[in-house]
This record gives C-alpha cells, structure tokens and sequence, in this order.
C-alpha cells in the first residue's frame, strides 16, 4: 500500500503531542490523519474509519492505551498499533506487545523513528 | 561540574545577588561552545552524526561524550581532546561576574575552592562520579529544608535537572528550597506517581514565563498563551515522569504507575503532610517545583 492511500489515527490526550505527530506525518502526504483525544474516542474513531495505522498513548484519562489496544484488537486482530508513550518501562512494552501492540517508542517524539516506521509498512513518502 | 549549582552556591552564601548571577548566566550562554559544535569543528563528526547523539541523549541519561563513544564517532583520545577545549560554564560565569564587577578574581578563586571542598567535587569526568557529584549538590540544597531527604526524591530531582538542561536550557539557577503546606497555582500541571512509594508533583509558572518555557521546549516561538503552551506544561512534566518510571524500573526493579498529568490553573494545592517547593529562575521567569510527599 503506498503512504497517500493510507489512513493514520493518532491518539494522545495532549494537544502538543498530536501536533508535534501530525507535523511529522502530514509532510508525508499521507490520504488522511484522523485524531482522538483519549482511549474510547480512539476505539470509536476505530470503528468507524478503519484505519491502516494507529498511534497511541498508553497514560491517557476516561480509558488508558493498554485498555484501547484490547478493545481495539477485538474490534480488528490485525490492527496495527504502535505505542508512542513517556513511559518505557520493561512490563509496560512486554503488556502492550502481548496486547498485540507491534511497536513501541518511547517519547519524547523523534521524527526519524516516526518515518522510519510509515516507510517500513507504506510506499512512498519521499 | 553544575554551573548552576555554583550559581545557587553563591547566593547562599550572600557574594552576590540572584540578578548578578543570572544576568552572568544569560551573557556566557552564548559564548559557551556545547561538545557537538566543537566535534563538527574539529571534523571529527558529522552534522547527522551530532543530531544523531542529541536524539538519543533525549532518551538516555547519559552526556554527550559517553554516547558519541560508545556509538564509535568519537574516540575516547578525541573527546579528552574536545573536552579541554570546552571551557567550564562555571568559570565562564565566574568571569562574567568579576567582569561585571559583583567580586574580584580573588574572591571568585576563593569560592570555587571552597564549592569544590564543600561539595566534594573533582575534576574526574566518569559518567557515574557526575552523577554522585550531582546527587551531593542536591542533597546540601536541601541541607538546611529538608536534611533526610529520600535518596528517590534525589534522584528524582537529579534527572529534573539534567531534563532541564536537556529541554529547556542549561541559564537556570535553583533557588532555595522551602517547606509549605499551601500553594496557589498560576499556570499549573499536576501528575501523580504511585507504586512502591508515591508521590504527586506539579509545575507552576506565571503567563509570561509559561510563554518562553513553551517557545524553549517546542522551538516554535509562542507569543500569546494558548492552548499549546498550556499543554507543554503538562507534556514537559509528563515525559519527565516517564523517564523517572523508566529509569527507576531499569535501576531498581521498582515499576511505578503514572496517573495523565492535569491541569491546575488558579488552584489552592493543599497537604497536611510535607510539600517541597524549589523555585527555579531562569532569565525568562521563574519555573516553580512543587513535590507532595
């Protein structure tokens, strides 16, 4: 699938953080970033785009990324999620990737990882 | 060596004023080469090379010069190299402050022997002797407060500074600490830490200040608050207790929880127990540390 046919769905409860994400991610020309603010919002944004990629929180209020990657998961079990998170510790990578979590990265966010992920997964992007 | 303690050093014991250090702190800055500067200059590493080192400095609590070596761009013969051709800060502000005339270079030799004594520091470089040497600094700030300080909330602050450095900028002084059990918030983000031992923290900071600690942290110049600067409170406080998390469960084996940071602006915070406040200047305004025990 090449990056402009993709749909990205990013999930943080800080305003600063999707930001710094989109700014990184829009140059890219990807089809569509969509944003949730929270655990539920990203599980119902889930459900109604269906998105190719997802980029999640793991301590945020109203519902945590650990609960949304299982929820998310039911809904989809080849969703593919990464966690972008502040806190990296051992449990937390191994819970999350038993979630079925495919990637972690520990903020604060570092633009090349981000691309380096999108280009593993999607064509293009240059 | 910590400039900013030397800073702090000073004005506890009454040589100069917190203007006369900050004003020096603000005028070496800009004449104070960083190591990945004087690494391009010398040719011994590349622009990407340097971005690459300052990336994962932001992950790793490890200087410049340990992390270039262990990624192979520097040699070990090489960093000694550079690191005696950077000048230490605290020389260069002790200068500015003889320059300015707020002590003669007599005085100003006299008081960095004795910061030196006092604090038990030595010229040897190791990563793990800067770290004691820090954790010394800290524990005779809070000398007088607060004598039995738990050697968590040491390395809690410890980290705080270097993050400080890190993502704000090195010109900051700490002030002294104090005891209270009341507070009243301006611009605020509050964040709970619980586990094996818990504890809740907050940053506070006038608009003006929030401002500038905005335009530091993102290096995107805000003018006006909003709502981006509001979060960067949260998010710079956020990604600090991460790190503590993250470095207190790789150190000790101790998995800590974090609660998301809030919000708390114009809030009375309140305790019945034991509240640090350590204010902390920087040219900009003052960031206020508060840490609920």
């Amino acid at each position: 699938m090449k990056l402009e046919d993709t749909k990205i769905l990013i999930c943080d409860d800080s305003i600063l953080a999707r930001k710094q994400l989109n700014d990184i991610i829009s140059p890219l020309k990807v089809n569509r970033i969509i944003e949730a603010s929270n655990g539920q919002e990203v599980v119902d944004l889930y459900k109604e785009h269906s998105p190719d990629l997802v980029f999640l929180d793991i301590v945020m209020p109203v519902k945590d990324g650990l609960s949304a990657i299982s929820e998310i998961m039911e809904i989809d079990p080849d969703a593919d999620v990464v966690i972008v998170s502040s806190v990296g510790t051992q449990s937390q990578l191994r819970q999350a990737i038993q979630l079925g979590a495919r990637d972690f990265i520990q903020k604060p966010l570092n633009s090349c990882q981000i691309e380096s992920i999108l280009k593993s997964r999607f064509e293009g992007g240059e | 060596m910590y400039a900013q303690f030397f800073g702090n050093y000073l004005l506890r014991k009454q040589a100069v004023t917190a203007g006369q250090v900050i004003q020096a702190m603000e005028e070496q800055h800009i004449r104070h080469l960083k190591l990945g500067t004087l690494a391009i200059h010398a040719g011994y590493m590349n622009v990407s090379q340097v971005n690459d080192i300052l990336i994962r400095q932001a992950h790793e609590n490890k200087r410049f010069g340990e992390l270039a070596v262990a990624a192979g761009y520097l040699t070990n013969e090489q960093l000694e190299t550079l690191l005696n051709q950077q000048i230490p800060i605290y020389l260069l502000i002790g200068q500015r402050l003889v320059e300015n005339g707020a002590m003669t270079d007599a005085e100003l030799k006299e008081y960095i022997i004795s910061y030196q004594e006092e604090n038990e520091l030595s010229q040897l470089e190791n990563a793990s002797i800067q770290q004691e040497n820090l954790h010394t600094l800290i524990r005779n700030l809070f000398l007088i407060t607060y004598s039995d300080i738990p050697n968590y909330l040491i390395k809690y602050l410890s980290l705080l500074f270097n993050n400080l450095i890190r993502f704000i900028g090195e010109d900051f002084i700490p002030l002294n600490p104090t005891l209270c059990q009341e507070y009243i918030t301006e611009h605020c983000a509050g964040q709970i830490i619980n586990g094996e031992y818990s504890l809740i923290s907050y940053l506070d900071m006038g608009e003006d200040t929030a401002i500038m600690f905005a335009s530091r942290y993102t290096g995107e110049e805000y003018l006006n608050y909003n709502e981006y600067v509001q979060d960067s409170i949260k998010d710079f406080l956020n990604i600090h207790n991460g790190l503590f998390n993250v470095n207190i469960s790789n150190e000790d084996s101790i998995e800590l929880l974090l609660n998301p940071p809030t919000d708390l602006e114009n809030t009375l915070i309140s305790t019945t127990s034991t509240m640090i406040h350590l204010p902390i200047t920087y040219p900009f305004g003052t960031l206020n540390i508060l840490i609920k025990l």
